[in-house]
């Protein structure tokens, strides 16, 4: 799984998620593009969950210039 | 020049001199001096130079400043303190040149934000409509504040309990006194100017007196923090305390730590969801392979339907060409009684077509009887 954290967008991917599970919904939606997107949406639950359990945050001073 | 003996050391000074020299004196011994007061005759002239006289029980002193100098709008009856030094005009007599002027006490304060508020208020910088939503949650944030404070940190504390890979660019500045107006607004031109422009920029001090609060209802930052292209969260003080720069911000925290649960979910809380979602994808998939499951039963109950219904049909027409065939049979009359008469291999279908004496065969359902014809009688027509 990626570390690089810094490019992870968290809306995004929750809106993708939720973009997924609308689409499951549908009434008449084939068992082969069901079962294709219940497994890109389990892709997706495991880079959230990574995400939520190991980024930390980035603490830098910065100078006001002129102040 | 006039010793302390009042004996003449030097000619005379001319005016010019004099008024030099006196200046040369005052900015030697009173560079920079504060004095606190009640404004008295306060008015502003071309919006640029601002005239009033500070005074007390016994003593009144004339003041001059530029409008860069004020903290908000002022009147009569104020107390202030302003920071200056006094100087001799040649051609405008004495006055005190004003850098600075702040309310000084609870009263002061409250009435200069209140006229402040008036003013900005009509201008609408508090309208709700300015307000921008915040990105939730944002990736980069800037963060004003003192970095030796208590509000510091906390909220970084908060923050990083809540959430995580978040990026934070904190500028420490002042956050009461003077000079912190000027630094939170060159703070803010900073963050709106920065080469990695933030989502949010976070503005916070902890609680204080009126006094101590008193820079974050001063206009050049309440001014600073509504022209902001970045969207600010502002949380000044405690709950109680509502500071004018907390009016102009898209967002309003009660506190410091307030400000960090507004500006990040709780991984905790996002987490759940989470498991949530995973158990509506998991439920979803188990509903479509339901319904695929249901149509297939409901497709062959059909093919049965139909099937039976064939069935039903085919032994229907089985049963109506039975039945015909029953109505063909020539047993039939035979067993209705009746007889068939044959002259030779010819059926005898009328009397007409016998004479006396013709060999005739008569079939009966049990049996054929060999016979010969009497007699023929034709019936009369009608």
């Amino acid at each position: 799984m990626s570390t690089n954290f810094a490019q992870f967008d968290y809306a995004a991917k929750t809106q993708e998620l939720e973009g997924i599970l609308a689409h499951l919904q549908a009434e008449d939606i084939q068992l082969d593009e069901a079962l294709k997107l219940h497994e890109a949406g389990k892709v997706l639950i495991g880079e959230i969950e990574h995400y939520l359990k190991h980024a930390e945050n980035e603490v830098k001073k910065q100078l006001a210039k002129g102040a | 020049m006039v010793t302390r003996d009042r004996e003449i050391v030097n000619p005379a000074f001319s005016v010019s001199d004099f008024v030099a020299a006196l200046n040369q004196t005052l900015e030697f011994a009173y560079p920079y001096v504060e004095v606190q007061g009640e404004l008295s005759n306060f008015r502003v002239s071309k919006n640029r130079w601002v005239y009033f006289d500070l005074k007390d029980e016994a003593a009144s002193l004339k003041c001059f400043a530029t409008v860069y100098a004020l903290p908000g709008p002022l009147e009569d009856g104020m107390v202030v303190r302003v920071v200056g030094s006094p100087r001799l005009h040649p051609l405008y007599n004495f006055s005190f040149q004003v850098q600075s002027i702040v309310p000084v006490g609870e009263g002061a304060l409250r009435r200069a934000a209140d006229l402040l508020a008036a003013k900005l208020e009509k201008e609408g910088l508090f309208d709700p409509s300015r307000k921008r939503a915040l990105p939730y949650p944002p990736r980069r944030v800037a963060l004003i504040t003192a970095g030796d404070s208590a509000a510091y940190a906390d909220f970084i504390k908060i923050t990083s309990a809540r959430w995580g890979g978040l990026a934070i660019d904190h500028y420490s500045v002042l956050v009461q006194g003077e000079q912190a107006p000027a630094e939170i607004v060159a703070a803010l031109k900073a963050v709106n100017e920065a080469d990695a422009v933030p989502e949010v920029v976070v503005l916070i001090r902890g609680g204080g007196s009126a006094e101590d609060l008193a820079a974050w209802s001063d206009e050049r930052v309440v001014r600073a923090v509504a022209a902001s292209r970045v969207p600010t969260l502002v949380a000044i003080g405690h709950e109680v305390d509502v500071c004018l720069a907390e009016l102009a911000a898209d967002m309003r925290a009660s506190t410091p730590s307030n400000a960090a649960e507004l500006l990040v979910p709780d991984k905790r809380e996002e987490l759940r969801h989470l498991r949530a979602y995973e158990r509506r994808l998991n439920e979803q998939l188990a509903q479509v392979i339901m319904r695929r499951r249901t149509g297939m039963a409901m497709l062959a109950e059909r093919l049965d339907e139909e099937l039976i219904r064939l069935a039903q049909t085919a032994q229907q027409k089985a049963l109506a060409a039975r039945q015909l065939l029953a109505a063909y049979d020539p047993n039939r009359p035979l067993r209705q009684g009746y007889a068939l008469v044959r002259a030779g291999s010819n059926l005898v279908k009328q009397a007409a077509q016998l004479r006396a004496g013709f060999e005739i065969e008569v079939e009966f359902i049990d049996g054929k009887v060999a016979s010969q014809v009497k007699q023929v009688t034709m019936k009369e027509k009608k």
